[in-house]
């Protein structure tokens, strides 16, 4: 999966919107099911992402609500299970648009969002999704390196001073080098790009089985459900 | 606009965003009160200090919305959507507040910039939560009244009263931050002046 070339991926997230939204129960879950493990196949690490409590207690939350919410007893499986149909959607849709994101490099960010007039957005939003975590990592270390030398200790507040002038002359500097790589590398803002690698033969079946399943589902679900 | 511009952008953007992730969830879990002002102040100084080093207009809002569309990835769950409008609205109020001042840096420009973008904070659950969310404007308006309120030790039932507390205490924060902003903007400046290339 891992030679899928962005535009591709794309289609799947398209495919994934499309049977996650439009389906209910047990085709809903063949959907999701369906997403996430294309995902599984590729990135591992996206999809355990969803065990941030973050995730989790969105989930806990909006499948307590439907429970209390919907439904004629209060509280009620139906409700409950309206509420784990969001979890599904919102999960599925999130786990494929990450794993486009962090396959995607900012060239080709530039070039999608070129077509819609916005180059510079998608080129800038691909430096930064592959800056997270780069600057997570920096950020920490600095934050660890001042602590440890009792920068908190006294002057609380020139302490965090300091952090911040750290911090952010780290991230400057970090953006000129990548800068600098980027104009070596020829790229300039109002050159149109070019498209990515083509799809080729088990990109093109991937896509067209991703799009089949997801109007199957759809189709089935307005046709049996 | 230039490739550094648009990488220093970038990354800002993405420091913003990581702020949002590991801060804001962990001040998030502690029941920090008042933490989008305190969220919005981080924020917007980051992007301050990127529109002083840049000085080119737009850096601002350009940074508030890459940190925005960063949000999409923060498996944050349904808040996701409020809290990606409130960067945007603030980074353009914080614009705006910049280019009242024709983008000069400078102590006044910054305090302006800063207490536009973090008295938003008071509109945005009646705007957002109220209007676009569905959840009606009285409604949205009387918890967060009571909820702040609360906090400063006043009764949610003058309205009024409430409301110039919370906006008389964000117009501080707001100038205080701003100075603030100033001062760690000039300091990263004279760190990061090195010759650019032509890029």
């Amino acid at each position: 999966m891992t030679s899928l070339p962005t535009s591709a991926r794309l289609h799947l997230l398209g495919a994934t919107t499309l049977g996650a939204l439009l389906s209910t129960g047990p085709f809903l879950a063949v959907a999701v099911g369906a997403a996430v493990g294309v995902v599984w196949l590729d990135r591992r690490d996206v999809v355990v992402a969803l065990a941030r409590p973050t995730f989790l207690v969105f989930a806990l939350l909006t499948v307590l609500l439907g429970a209390f919410l919907f439904g004629a007893s209060v509280p009620s499986m139906e409700g409950a299970g309206l509420g784990l149909e969001i979890v599904g959607r919102a999960a599925a849709i999130l786990v494929v648009a990450r794993w486009v994101a962090l396959g995607a490099t900012p060239f080709e960010f530039a070039y999608l969002f070129g077509r819609l007039g916005m180059r510079w957005v998608g080129f800038a939003l691909g430096i930064a999704i592959n800056a997270l975590p780069v600057l997570e990592r920096s950020t920490r270390r600095t934050w660890d390196a001042m602590r440890m030398r009792g920068g908190f200790r006294r002057q609380r507040w020139r302490g965090l001073r300091l952090l911040a002038i750290a911090t952010l002359t780290n991230a400057l500097l970090q953006a000129d080098a990548q800068a600098d790589a980027a104009t070596a590398r020829g790229f300039r803002i109002d050159y149109p790009g070019e498209p990515g690698a083509p799809w080729g033969r088990r990109g093109f079946l991937v896509v067209v089985g991703g799009w089949g399943l997801a109007v199957a589902l759809v189709a089935a679900d307005l046709t049996l459900g | 606009m230039n490739v550094r511009t648009v990488v220093r952008i970038a990354t800002l953007g993405a420091l913003w965003g990581v702020i949002e992730m590991t801060l804001g969830a962990a001040m998030h879990a502690a029941h920090v009160p008042f933490l989008g002002t305190w969220l919005t102040a981080i924020g917007i100084c980051i992007a301050l200090v990127g529109a002083h080093i840049t000085k080119k207009p737009g850096t601002v809002l350009g940074i508030a919305v890459i940190a925005a569309l960063l949000k999409l990835f923060s498996f944050g769950g349904g808040a996701i959507l409020s809290a990606m409008i409130a960067i945007t609205i603030e980074g353009a109020l914080a614009e705006l507040g910049l280019r009242m001042f024709r983008y000069k840096g400078s102590a006044a420009s910054f305090a302006t910039a800063m207490t536009l973008a973090i008295v938003w904070d008071v509109a945005h659950p009646v705007l957002v939560g109220g209007l676009l969310m569905g959840r009606g404007v009285g409604a949205s308006y009387q918890r967060f009244l009571g909820r702040e309120g609360k906090i400063l030790g006043l009764d949610p039932s003058w309205v009024l009263a409430v409301v110039a507390a919370l906006v008389a205490f964000r117009i501080v924060i707001g100038i205080v931050s701003g100075l603030i902003a100033w001062s760690i903007a000039r300091a990263v400046a004279g760190r990061t002046q090195a010759p650019s290339s032509p890029s």
